[in-house]
């Protein structure tokens, strides 16, 4: 059965649209049928995180129009053909397109891949419920200020209502220093509003900032990056596989990591 | 006691589960989470098969919407059977859902005995944005977060956090208290009197209550609280 995610936040510019790139390009690698769908109608940006700007000529609208074919408007991924994007329109708004549109749309990419990964726009509104209307599970991205944590926690509520239960919590741009001198909440103060299973926590890394500017998303550059690391981490788990999550304690000196050490051996 | 009841309102009878929509001005938007989150929200719904008589008032609701709710209750072992409504175009929808129709009067809809003081039990973790009213008292198993609100006539009860608002004893029960694991509200209110928590947190969290002394609200421990009552 096709896992049809909804990424969301509630809030803007806590990565929801890198979190979708990444997550996607990722299980495209491990070999799954992904199509990534752009909710975001009138500020999209997932093309360019992917550098398939220039490629798109039809959008979902078009499709939801009868103006091309499904085939027509999905872009597949210059790196790796089992990744595929469904591009928002950029000239119209959320306004344009009904929930039961979008429904009907994401039913007809369904059949042709095990993931479909939909971008959400930030907000509650109109785009907010065409972005959930047909999905089973929900990837929470979120930061840790209280302002995001606020947002996400409404944002779970109004997923409950929409009988979408099983989600996923992803911690964005957590900064261990920060964490360690208390100015900033840790992943436990997060988890603990929050209650719901983590999935991953990914570091503040410059990275993100490059990768984006390029187009080419972490988890398939070359050089490894923190960040890039911590998202295939998080695809393996939505695969099933347990993996350890990233240290993030901070550690400024020799003998904290000695002593850390010395405790693991007394275990 | 106030009704009809200000939110969708679930009770339980020898004929089944009754569901009362609200008579409130309020769209199926707002409708909607609320019926979402009681029927999730309520264990007692788990313990087996039963009826669901879905009482709507003055609600006029189209076949899509019957079904939704329908299709809802069946997740949780609830068959929709009956429907009251005093609206036409409901009463056709539910017809053509194969439910049999009531059609009475609005506020038949509400019957006279009805005990709309009975606790609510909420199993779940009231989130913010969640506003939850009730006539009688409240008792939530889970933590209630910030911009969570809930309103009770009687007292509540926080089996977990308590970081949004809380107001007992809304329609004056000077008597009503606050109760949780670990009080840390962004307000407290009772009856028409309103306290902020004090700063800072305590190093270790224990059980507190909130209550009525005069004019203020005092909170202390519950086990000084129960032993001052002795």
């Amino acid at each position: 059965m096709t896992r049809i995610i909804v990424v969301t936040s509630g809030k803007g510019g806590v990565g929801k649209t890198t979190t979708t790139a990444n997550i996607g390009a990722a299980l495209a690698k491990f070999g799954k049928r992904v199509a990534l769908v752009d909710a975001d109608f009138g500020l999209r940006n997932l093309d360019l995180l992917l550098g398939l700007e220039n490629r798109v000529v039809y959008t979902a609208i078009d499709v939801i129009n009868g103006d091309c074919r499904l085939e027509q408007a999905l872009i597949k991924d210059r790196r790796n053909p089992k990744l595929m994007l469904m591009p928002a329109s950029q000239s119209r708004d959320k306004t344009a397109v009904s929930a039961e549109q979008m429904g009907e749309l994401i039913d007809r990419l369904a059949s042709h891949f095990d993931y479909i990964l939909i971008d959400c726009p930030a907000g509650i509104e109109q785009g907010f419920q065409n972005a959930i209307v047909k999905a089973n599970e929900a990837i929470i991205v979120t930061t840790p200020d209280i302002s995001a944590v606020r947002d996400a926690d409404r944002v779970i509520g109004l997923l409950e209502a929409g009988q979408i239960y099983q989600t996923h919590l992803v911690l964005n741009r957590i900064r261990p220093e920060m964490v360690h001198s208390n100015t900033m909440m840790s992943v436990d103060d997060v988890r603990e509003i929050l209650s719901i299973p983590l999935i991953g926590t990914i570091p503040e890394d410059e990275d993100v900032i490059v990768s984006t500017n390029n187009g080419e998303p972490m988890v398939t550059s070359l050089e490894p990056t923190y960040a890039g690391v911590a998202f295939t981490n998080v695809a393996q788990r939505l695969e099933g596989h347990k993996v350890p999550f990233v240290d993030l304690t901070y550690n400024d000196n020799f003998m904290a990591r000695f002593k850390r050490f010395i405790s693991t051996l007394s275990n | 006691m106030s009704y009809p009841p200000q939110q969708v309102y679930l009770r339980g009878s020898a004929a089944g589960v009754h569901l009362h929509l609200p008579l409130q001005a309020m769209c199926w938007q707002e409708l909607w989470p609320q019926v979402s989150l009681r029927l999730h929200s309520s264990p007692q719904l788990a313990l087996g098969q039963s009826k669901l008589v879905l009482w709507a008032g003055d609600w006029e609701l189209d076949t899509q919407q019957l079904e939704s709710i329908a299709s809802l209750a069946a997740t949780h072992n609830l068959g929709l059977d009956r429907v009251q409504t005093s609206r036409r175009s409901t009463a056709i929808a539910a017809v053509s859902l194969g439910c049999s129709v009531d059609q009475t009067p609005p506020l038949a809809a509400y019957p006279s005995d009805g005990n709309y003081a009975n606790t609510l039990y909420l199993n779940s973790t009231v989130r913010s944005g969640t506003a939850i009213q009730h006539d009688g008292s409240v008792v939530v198993v889970g933590d209630v977060n910030p911009g969570g609100e809930i309103q009770a006539g009687g007292n509540i009860l926080v089996w977990g956090r308590l970081r949004g608002i809380a107001h007992a004893g809304a329609s004056g029960n000077t008597l009503a208290t606050i109760m949780s694991l670990h009080l840390v509200p962004t307000q407290l209110r009772l009856c028409d009197r309103v306290a902020r928590a004090p700063d800072g947190n305590l190093q270790f969290p224990t059980p507190e209550v909130a209550y009525l002394e005069g004019d203020a609200i005092r909170i202390t421990g519950v086990s000084e609280y129960l032993r001052r009552a002795v």
